[in-house]
């Protein structure tokens, strides 16, 4: 069985980017900002939708970032810009300024329900509890583990309730953990290990050709490998779903399908997957947006053709 | 030319005032000609230098009124790159990125104009900041070098790596270098080539240093380089093999606005201890002003920020900037930012003074 879905934040098109910035020089007010983000989130799904992805991704166009909606906790406030791994793109490093109390209801203003048709299976993607830890700043005396589990925690059960097929964890940081950390991690993973079905990570920027047979025994149903680092000839067999992120959004360059799916094909008969998903190796975020919707394209003629082949 | 102990700069960039930045979106959008925006450059420059002089910076820019943006300018000016679409740096701020499709050449010495007009209406030194050639490689999406390395190594990630390489090579050798000849002929105090993307890919530190050092070789100028908003720690075991004499960091976005001169009110700083350890034996630009807030440092946390890098710091190898160019900023905002810069580098060139 093979799937075909995007994953992390979408881009904003060029109006949107406009029409947040009237917005906030108060040229427009809340309404017309509202609908035209809604036009968009739409536009995003009724994309995925005509390519027949397996699911729909929330296109999470109003997240500032990946971590932004969490700085809505009281306890949590927006840090200084930082580099996001391998990018030019930034975020605000999240502070616990104390153990955070996670309010009822945190992602519901995040949340375009509406823009989703009743019928379609739908999906989100929010950062791992790894890469938090990592990435965050923590007031002395928190306890950084229990900060981040009690967030990210009530933050996949909101989700949960909300009725999303599956979450993706993005866990970059787990490519580069080090050995000291493995406790930390598994202790982080164990506050959600009742979602292991729920849950799939997603590894980027780097190769973890090395690294996966360790983190196999997570409490999680799939990994997601980034092909522009890891080398998947070289891969072995997983025994989780295996979600390959097979669409550069890293670069405007447009994939060769045919070359992809041989590659892919491989690996499954080598392996012999009975499940195995395809994806985009990192956000498509970090592209112009006509080229993140041309990629969409791109993935959704790979789903077609792997599903041929398969058949 | 000599300049006094912690000499004050600006890193490069400054806010438009409104009538440039109506006439530049006009150009863009191809409402006016470059003859028609020019005029307007050119006010805006010789008040912005006049303003930086005012304020009392030793070593003056004009803010980059000549460019719409650090990536954008030389783009313009390069054969081979082609802008593509607007991509987010942060927040809901973004930037119009290229992609190359052939080898890249220079069309022509984009900043040589701007040079001697800003040294013509200069008083004080003059130092160019100018976009280096890794940062302009790691901006632009790799299509032309990408395509050629697929088909001749299989390896992916070797691939990606010598696409990377022969890309970030050509654009020091057949852009950056005749460029920076060029400047160094008419005479430039100093040239500060930009690299805030050199540590985004630790594996490509060995390019970033192989690249500058090309980009720089045979250029008879003070050459010195801006790196911001990066893990320094990645940089920290190349900082003695590029050619450079300085490098003006980023500090204060990451630091406490807590007075005191301990490392918990400094933590921002914290790699300055570093630095010293590893016998880094360059002068340090330290960013001592925040440039995306609009909280104005108080004198004396400057103070205590200059005093604290002072430990570790030769005080003849220290120069005071804020992080970044400050074209987030208003105009106001940003000039009262750098009164107080300049007002507690006083003070402690005071002290100094008197103590030597």
């Amino acid at each position: 069985m093979i799937e075909g879905y995007i994953t992390g934040l979408f881009p904003r098109n060029d109006d949107l980017a406009m029409t947040w910035k009237r917005f906030e020089w108060r040229q427009i007010d809340e309404n017309t900002f509202k609908d035209a983000l809604k036009r968009s989130v739409k536009e995003v799904v009724d994309i995925q939708v005509k390519e027949g992805l397996t699911y729909v991704h929330d296109p999470q166009i109003d997240w500032h970032d990946i971590f932004r909606p969490f700085t809505d906790i009281n306890e949590i406030i927006a840090g200084p810009l930082t580099r996001y791994f391998e990018n030019n793109t930034f975020y605000r490093k999240l502070i616990f300024l104390d153990q955070p109390k996670y309010p009822k209801e945190l992602l519901k203003k995040y949340i375009h329900k509406d823009a989703f048709q009743d019928c379609y299976k739908w999906i989100i993607t929010l950062p791992g509890p790894y890469t938090i830890y990592r990435l965050s700043a923590f007031s002395k005396n928190i306890d950084k583990i229990k900060a981040v589990s009690n967030v990210l925690e009530n933050a996949i059960k909101e989700l949960h309730n909300y009725g999303y097929s599956f979450i993706t964890l993005e866990e970059p940081a787990l490519v580069y953990y080090n050995a000291n950390d493995y406790n930390v991690i598994d202790e982080l993973y164990n506050f959600i290990k009742q979602y292991s079905n729920f849950i799939r990570i997603h590894l980027f920027y780097g190769d973890v050709l090395n690294k996966i047979k360790e983190l196999s025994s997570l409490p999680i149903s799939g990994f997601s490998i980034d092909m522009q680092y890891t080398d998947i000839r070289k891969l072995g067999c997983i025994d989780k779903i295996v979600i390959l992120g097979a669409i550069d959004s890293q670069n405007t360059l447009i994939e060769d399908v045919d070359k992809l799916s041989d590659i892919i094909i491989n690996y499954i008969k080598k392996c012999d997957v009975n499940k195995i998903a395809i994806t985009n190796n990192v956000d498509l975020d970090f592209l112009p947006y006509n080229v993140a919707v041309k990629k969409i394209s791109i993935l959704g003629k790979l789903f077609k053709k792997l599903i041929k082949i398969i058949e | 030319m000599s300049l006094p102990l912690f000499p004050t700069q600006e890193i490069g960039s400054f806010r438009k005032p409104n009538y440039l930045l109506d006439a530049w979106r006009k150009y863009l959008s191809n409402e006016i000609s470059y003859d028609e925006l020019k005029p307007y450059i050119d006010k805006a420059s010789i008040e912005t230098i006049k303003l930086l002089e005012e304020v009392g910076l030793d070593i003056v820019w004009d803010g980059e009124m000549h460019r719409w943006e650090m990536y954008h300018y030389p783009v313009e000016h390069i054969d081979g790159i082609e802008f593509v679409g607007q991509v987010r740096v942060f927040d809901n701020r973004y930037f119009l990125k290229g992609r190359v499709l052939s080898k890249p050449h220079l069309k022509k010495n984009y900043h040589l104009g701007e040079y001697l007009f800003v040294k013509k209406h200069a008083n004080k030194p003059v130092k160019i900041p100018i976009t280096g050639p890794y940062t302009l490689s790691d901006w632009t999406f790799n299509e032309y070098y990408t395509l050629k390395w697929r088909d001749i190594e299989k390896d992916p990630i070797r691939a990606r790596y010598n696409a990377k390489k022969e890309f970030t090579l050509d654009l020091a050798e057949n852009v950056l270098n005749p460029i920076l000849k060029e400047l160094s002929k008419y005479g430039v105090f100093r040239i500060q080539i930009d690299e805030p993307a050199a540590t985004t890919h630790p594996s490509e530190m060995p390019i970033f240093v192989e690249a500058f050092n090309k980009a720089v070789e045979g250029v008879k100028a003070t050459i010195t380089t801006h790196i911001c908003y990066s893990d320094y720690s990645i940089l920290l075991p190349y900082m003695n093999d590029l050619n450079t004499v300085q490098y003006a960091l980023e500090f204060a976005n990451r630091d406490t606005r807590s007075l005191g001169l301990d490392d918990e009110a400094r933590k921002g700083y914290s790699i300055l201890k570093e630095i010293s350890d590893y016998g880094v034996d360059k002068e340090i630009g330290l960013g001592v002003i925040d440039v995306h807030t609009n909280f104005i440092e108080p004198v004396e946390l400057i103070i205590d920020r200059i005093k604290y890098a002072l430990k570790y710091i030769d005080p003849n190898k220290l120069f005071i900037n804020p992080d970044c160019g400050l074209r987030t900023r208003s105009r106001d905002i940003a000039a009262t930012k750098l009164r107080n810069m300049v007002k507690a580098v006083k003070i402690v060139r005071r002290e100094y003074e008197s103590i030597s």
